[in-house]
């Protein structure tokens, strides 16, 4: 064995070492992730968290095309979508617990479910496990202007308060109270 | 009574008809630095030991380390909301035990040695509301180099009795070793 081979050999070897080290980096996400917050002039300090991938639009019609009606969808892209209560709360008129949950839903052409499932740090819907429900909830699918990117976000009005999964024309308005909004309408 | 109670029925309905729905403009944009998450998991199957949630801010063709992200300035490893970091066991973070948990991760990049900080103070934006007071533990870290990268990136390498959390980002690499107890 000459030097020449040697030398090239243990190029060869850095190389890839080099190669397999850059590997163990993910790429920019296509769908990446967001996060968006539910603060309240009440609440300064976070009520909610969902942590989602934000999917494009890339066909005529998102719900009941790029994303089949009746099936069990992630609510975004990649890893399950996350939501994180910082209180106890209702939720689509359903109590939940402070804690972290997954989201899925299953869209609908008029009613969407929504599910909280505590199977958390899961990929997508593959690993979705229906004992592992917390909550079900049904919501009218209501219609907006068109919205490419898939959002999730807050709003506010007539002093209560939504979650809004919005993409393409559709909005599903998930509503939301604290507690002592709750004890208050007793 | 009836009617108060139909009139208040009626008014309901209205209220709930009324209701306007979120136009486009009420969601935000993409973000320009989007965020990513990278989880640890010592098999492919296996419940995860570390994630981490964090913004991935481009080089543009900027000089990054030392201009952009100064040295001896605190910054928050990424874009955006601070960086979080879950710990599902208890580990050690330099020389500190530090419980299993959620935790945002800043840094004090320099030449040769980074300082990494955890801090409980969590769900905050950028390194606005960074106090020292919230830290739960310090680690120093080695600079080194390898090949381009055009997107900040945080990954892992299993190294078998611990776990190198490696922060990379155009030719520089901070590696931290972080020892997950069972």
């Amino acid at each position: 064995m000459n030097k020449k081979m040697i030398t090239s050999m243990l190029f060869c070897a850095l190389l890839s070492s080099v190669v397999s080290f850059s590997q163990s980096f993910d790429k920019l996400d296509k769908a990446p992730v967001d996060i968006a917050y539910l603060t309240t002039r009440k609440f300064p300090s976070p009520l909610i968290k969902v942590v989602y991938g934000r999917p494009q639009k890339n066909s005529n019609k998102v719900f009941g095309d790029q994303i089949p009606y009746g099936e069990i969808w992630q609510t975004g892209a990649n890893e399950a979508t996350e939501v994180k209560f910082y209180t106890d709360m209702s939720f689509g008129r359903k109590l939940v617990k402070a804690g972290t949950y997954v989201m899925h839903t299953i869209p609908g052409e008029t009613e969407w479910t929504i599910i909280l499932n505590s199977n958390t740090d899961t990929w997508g819907s593959y690993f979705y496990d229906e004992s592992k429900d917390v909550i079900r909830i049904k919501i009218p699918a209501k219609e907006a202007d068109v919205i490419d990117v898939f959002s999730i976000g807050f709003k506010e009005d007539f002093n209560n308060t939504f979650m809004v999964l919005a993409w393409d024309a559709t909005r599903v308005n998930i509503p939301l109270a604290t507690q002592d909004v709750i004890l208050a309408k007793l | 009574m009836k009617r108060i109670k139909i009139t208040l029925g009626i008014a309901c309905v209205c209220a709930f008809l009324w209701q306007i729905d979120a136009t486009a403009q009420d969601f935000r944009d993409l973000d320009a630095s989007p965020h990513d998450i990278v989880y640890f998991r010592t098999n492919k199957i296996s419940p995860p030991k570390i994630k981490v949630l964090y913004g991935r801010p481009k080089k543009n063709g900027r000089e990054i380390f030392g201009n952009v992200i100064p040295f001896g300035k605190i910054w928050r490893v990424g874009a955006n909301e601070a960086t979080e970091v879950v710990f599902y066991n208890d580990v050690v973070f330099g020389e500190s035990e530090v419980k299993a948990g959620t935790y945002v991760l800043y840094a004090i990049p320099d030449k040769s040695e980074w300082t990494l900080i955890l801090s409980s103070n969590t769900d905050v934006w950028g390194v606005y509301d960074y106090q020292e007071k919230y830290d739960v533990a310090r680690l120093t870290a080695k600079v080194s180099k390898a090949e381009f990268l055009e997107a900040f990136s945080i990954g892992f390498k299993d190294k078998g009795k611990h776990v190198n959390m490696v922060l990379a980002w155009d030719t520089t690499r901070i590696t931290a070793p972080i020892k997950i107890l069972l």
